[in-house]
């Protein structure tokens, strides 16, 4: 049989697509001129501009991509651009709610109102703590007071005098005793002692004890009339007290009031405020009465702190504009902490005495109160994680107000008095930014998610390659670097930027728009230029970040090919052998993923038609892999020995593989392994091969390419490159390379070569020299090609299995004739 | 001058024993001395319960015996005994307690001794204040002075009056009241019984001189025919006490003290001249 034309190893120019810096018309990427925002995500930013210019409810926005592609700058800057021209929405405050404390009232204000509100609220009680004990010690409410005193004090005594002079004139006198006022005879102001009461004449102790009786009677009526003077007495302090609250209180809080006279809600509480201050104006004067006890000097303090007056004091919620404490325009928030108390505020609770009390000052705002009128910004994930958050947040969306409540209160167990503030109506534009995999779990199993996220931006990890985004991407590099302080580039390191960009997305056809990792290496890149006393990047210093990034990261993958130079893992790179074949992988572990041979092989006889995976069967390999070894089977059976049963049985593993395997991309391996077993046709171990098959013999295209080729490259040359090793890799993978340099330097010597692959046919005639045959019109395979010898061994197999089968029948009746 | 070293409160049934351990105790802690109760259990009352006599009280009428009486008293003497223990110990002050049946002007004068500072109190329904004053004056002869207190005095903070009409006598008032109103860091008002300015300037001029340089000193001027002023002035300024001269005007009539004590609503201090 002749042997097969081989393919030819790629073009060197195929392995690594270069970017020409002479394209480039800069000598420093800081002529450049900065991207605003980003390239190639007109779609996602399209979808920002819209949804954060519909006021509609339920046009808040996902934004989903993965992560290092300029998200959250991007909404970021957006959003700032929309909001600077913004009018800045309306303060909330919340103020005591007198008729019932536990429902504390929220106020809308305008921009800046809120902290004007709260300082004359401030400075009314401190002029009021200052004006009112003034008052109460003028000389005209003591004397008024000393009068009512002294009028309720005489008539009290006058009262009791009068009696005593009435009992006195008729001989009776008025004792206290420590049970309450008893009468008795007396004479010369004595107590008539008994014996000589009960010497005197009946008639004349009868006449005695009438007296008693009857003036027992008044007495009666002194001891009621006490309570009742005491009692006028209390009214009339109060009436003088008010009398003279209404003075001072009454001026103050009408310069106040006069500012908010078109304020309805503010106007109204006002005037509970004065009716309050009013009925409890004694509060000002314990102040000042505990002030005077202490020895200590007199500290100028705000009465505002004192807590007797914190009823009266305003809590500022939301405060904006720029006469406000937020930034003018419509205010944007970041919540980095989701949390339900986070979001949506909270009234925390001080201890006192041994217990826990709150009130409307120790409500405290949150996310959503900050971001009302404007917009929010929360990381899915982050939300997600939090208990109750997420529920709160749809809560609060879909009625468009902020209801503060407590975990204990979501889940139906609080049994502590709390706070129920009224609620505060909501406009905001909720912003979440998340992995597509959240998004598409959100679409597909939150019912209420469709509709309060309707829009989503969807960021693009790459964008494709050609001259003019080429030169975008070089500006947006140069955005990044005078962003960030960072020497500028000169062209060829701008050049190698692109190259790296095309590397980091793994295909040469397109850059990656994950910028954060572009960043990184400009930043590393930076540093290296200055190392070396330069004020510009250049293309090795690019290279310098990017294998010093490797380097670091490649602990385990110099670990994993030390054990095969070693031989510690059995991978042969030279010789031939049948049934054997070096199969590639790609092990992600840490920052850098890394590819690494692994010898696969394949034994076979006659059997039940079975074709083992051993990965599977001991569970190491996983659903994709052992698809993969099922279409391979599916493969043998529909091209050979048709007309015979199939009666293989092989086995196929990943020889010293003991952490597992999934994904197909070794299916072709795994093939020609058992091809070759079947044909009896030793193949070229100096080659590794990846890429999947189909049951029609088509090699299909894989990921990983570039560092699977690089994991071989890496294991021959630390053995000593022969000239005679490379890769095979799918025909569709080619515009996937972006090589590393030392390989494509290695192919440029003819030490190493890359074969693009589209069949199967096409791999085993390099793997193993030999033709593989095509059917003719006999219906049968070029003789001593691998497809006939395969074909031979099954058909071979198929008769084997028939002899059995016809020998056992034999033995079972010849043992039916002996019984 | 020598300041009174024990204060002896009377006590008994007319309750309102709070008023008076409370300004026993202020008096006592400015002035470091020594407190003691003295609780009578008045013969008339024993004599009344052995009448056929109810009392009136805010349970509704009630019959008295002797028994209960006796009863009474003595629960009455237990929580006044208690209420002194604590207005002592928050004082920080030594005390005493007597429990004693009889006459109250004669255990009163028993207990007394020199030196003494006999507080008494004017209640409502109770003794007047006219009543106390002249049970004080004329039954603790041996003691320094008597403190009254009125049937509606509250404790209070404020300034110290002494009242002086500028003879020998005038030196213990200024004295007494100087050193009330310098531990309680009040002002001393001296009010000069004088005719005119010139006359208060030597009364003034003294009043300085005990009191000292840094002591925060008013003066008031009042004729001493016009004692009604007196009212006013006691009422105006507010004082935590008042000091005088228990044989001098013009304290020598008892419904004059009452009167003072009435307008006050202090403790009245009233200082016996020493005898040589």
């Amino acid at each position: 049989m002749a042997k097969p034309s081989l393919p030819p190893p790629l073009a060197i120019e195929a392995l690594r697509t270069r970017c020409d810096a002479g394209e480039f018309s800069f000598r420093s990427s800081e002529e450049l001129e900065p991207v605003p925002l980003l390239i190639g995500q007109e779609r996602a930013l399209d979808a920002l501009a819209l949804g954060a210019d519909i006021a509609a409810k339920g046009f808040n926005l996902f934004v989903l991509g993965p992560m290092g592609t300029g998200r959250h700058s991007a909404v970021r800057a957006l959003l700032e651009e929309r909001a600077k021209n913004a009018n800045p929405p309306a303060d909330w405050v919340y103020i005591n709610n007198f008729d019932d404390p536990r429902r504390p009232l929220a106020i809308s204000l305008p921009p800046g109102g809120a902290t004007t509100l709260r300082d004359r609220m401030t400075a009314l009680i401190d002029d009021l703590a200052t004006e009112v004990p003034a008052l109460f010690e003028s000389d005209d409410y003591r004397n008024r007071r000393r009068a009512i005193d002294s009028e309720i004090e005489s008539a009290q005594e006058a009262t009791f005098e009068e009696l005593k002079k009435k009992a006195n004139a008729e001989s009776i006198g008025i004792m206290r005793t420590p049970m309450g006022f008893a009468l008795a005879p007396i004479k010369n102001g004595q107590v008539v002692k008994p014996e000589v009461f009960n010497a005197l004449p009946e008639d004349e102790r009868a006449a005695i004890g009438e007296k008693i009786t009857r003036l027992q009677k008044d007495l009666e009526v002194v001891l009621l009339k006490m309570p009742e003077l005491e009692k006028q007495r209390r009214d009339k302090v109060r009436a003088l007290n008010a009398e003279v609250a209404e003075v001072a209180i009454g001026r103050s809080l009408t310069e106040v009031a006069a500012d908010y006279k078109d304020d309805e809600a503010v106007s109204r509480h006002l005037e509970s405020v004065r009716r309050d201050l009013i009925d409890n104006i004694a509060i000002f004067l314990k102040a000042e009465a505990e002030e005077q006890e202490t020895p200590f000097a007199k500290l100028e303090t705000s009465a505002a702190r004192d807590p007797r007056f914190r009823r009266y004091m305003v809590n500022v919620m939301v405060s904006n504009g720029a006469d406000g404490d937020g930034p003018a325009g419509a205010p944007i928030i970041a919540e980095d902490l989701p949390t339900l108390a986070n979001l949506a505020g909270r009234a925390e609770h001080i201890s006192h005495m041994g217990t826990l009390v709150t009130d409307f000052m120790l409500i405290k705002s949150g996310a959503l109160h900050r971001a009302n009128g404007g917009y929010l910004i929360i990381d899915a994930l982050r939300l997600l994680r939090e208990p109750f958050a997420w529920e709160a947040l749809k809560r609060c969306l879909r009625a468009e107000e902020v209801k503060i409540t407590s975990v204990p209160e979501e889940i139906g167990i609080a049994t502590t008095v709390s706070l129920e503030p009224d609620p505060i109506p909501l406009s905001v534009k909720v912003v979440l930014v998340g992995e597509r995999m959240l998004y598409y779990l959100l679409v597909a199993l939150e019912p209420d998610f469709g509709s309060l996220f309707k829009i989503a931006a969807d960021f693009e990890d790459e964008v494709e390659r050609n001259p003019e985004t080429a030169g975008l991407y070089a500006r947006l590099i140069a955005s990044i670097a005078k962003r960030e302080g960072l020497k500028p580039l000169d062209p060829k390191g701008m050049a190698r930027m692109v190259e790296e960009a095309s590397r980091q997305a793994e295909d040469s056809e397109r850059l990656t728009l994950r910028i954060g990792v572009m960043g990184e290496i400009l930043t590393e890149a930076d540093h290296w230029a200055g190392a070396r006393g330069s004020n510009r990047i250049e293309a090795e210093d690019v290279e310098r970040a990017v294998s010093e990034r490797i380097r670091r990261s490649s602990r385990i993958r110099d670990r994993s090919r030390d054990m095969i130079t070693r031989d510690i893992v059995l991978i042969d790179t030279d010789g031939e052998k049948a049934g054997q074949i070096n199969g590639l992988s790609v092990v992600t572990i840490g920052k850098e993923p890394f590819g690494q041979p692994s010898r696969i092989t394949a034994r076979v006889r006659t059997g039940s038609g079975k074709v083992i995976d051993i990965e599977r069967e001991v569970k190491l390999g996983g659903p994709l892999h052992s698809k993969g070894v099922l279409i391979l089977s599916g493969f043998l059976s529909a091209r050979y020995a048709l007309q015979e049963p199939v009666s293989l049985w092989a086995s196929l593993v990943f020889e010293q593989s003991y952490g597992g395997v999934d994904g197909d991309s070794a299916s072709s391996a795994e093939l020609y392994a058992l091809l070759s077993a079947l044909a009896e046709a030793p193949i070229f171990q100096g080659f590794a091969v990846t890429g999947s098959v189909n049951q029609l013999g088509e090699v299909q295209a894989i990921g990983g390419v570039n560092a699977k080729i690089e994991g071989f490259f890496d294991v021959c040359k630390a053995r000593g490159l022969t000239g005679k090793q490379g890769v095979l890799i799918p025909k569709s993978n080619v515009k996937h390379l972006m090589l590393r340099d030392d390989v494509v330097e290695a192919a440029k010597k003819k030490q190493f070569s890359i074969w693009p692959i589209a069949t199967i046919d096409e791999g085993i005639e390099l793997l193993t020299g030999l033709a593989a045959g095509e059917r003719g019109p006999d219906g049968r395979f070029p003789d001593g090609s691998i497809n006939a010898r395969v074909e031979a061994r099954l058909i071979g197999f198929a008769e084997a299995r028939r002899r059995f089968g016809a020998k056992m029948e034999g033995d079972e009746s010849e043992e039916k004739k002996e019984t | 001058m020598n300041l009174p070293r024990r204060i002896v409160v009377m006590l008994g049934s007319e309750g309102e024993a709070g008023a008076a351990l409370e300004a026993a105790a202020m008096l006592a802690s400015a002035i470091d001395a020594r407190l003691a109760g003295l609780f009578v259990e008045d013969q008339e009352l024993f004599d009344l319960a052995g009448l056929p006599s109810m009392v009136a009280g805010t349970g509704g009428p009630a019959r008295l015996t002797p028994e209960r009486m006796a009863q009474a008293l003595r629960d009455e003497a237990r929580t006044c005994q208690r209420l002194m223990a604590q207005m002592a110990g928050r004082a920080h002050l030594s005390f005493e307690f007597m429990s004693a049946r009889g006459d109250r002007r004669t255990l009163l004068g028993e207990a007394s001794l020199k030196g003494d500072l006999v507080l008494c109190q004017a209640s409502l329904g109770g003794p007047a204040a006219a009543e106390v004053a002249a049970l004080a004056r004329h039954t603790t002869t041996a003691a320094a002075g008597v403190a009254l207190i009125g049937p509606l005095a509250r404790l209070r903070t404020g300034p110290v009056v002494a009242i002086d009409d500028g003879d020998e006598a005038g030196q213990q008032t200024i004295a007494l009241a100087a050193q009330l109103a310098a531990r309680q860091h009040q002002k001393l008002i001296v009010v000069a019984l004088a005719a005119d300015q010139k006359a208060a300037e030597p009364i003034i001029a003294r009043a300085r001189t005990i009191a000292g340089h840094g002591a925060d000193l008013a003066t008031r001027l009042l004729p001493p025919d016009d004692l009604e002023r007196l009212a006013d002035v006691l009422a105006e300024t507010e004082p935590c006490c008042v000091v005088g001269d228990l044989e001098g005007r013009p304290f020598t009539d008892d419904q004059a003290v009452a009167q003072a004590v009435r307008a006050a609503r202090a403790p009245l201090i009233l200082l016996r001249r020493p005898t040589m």
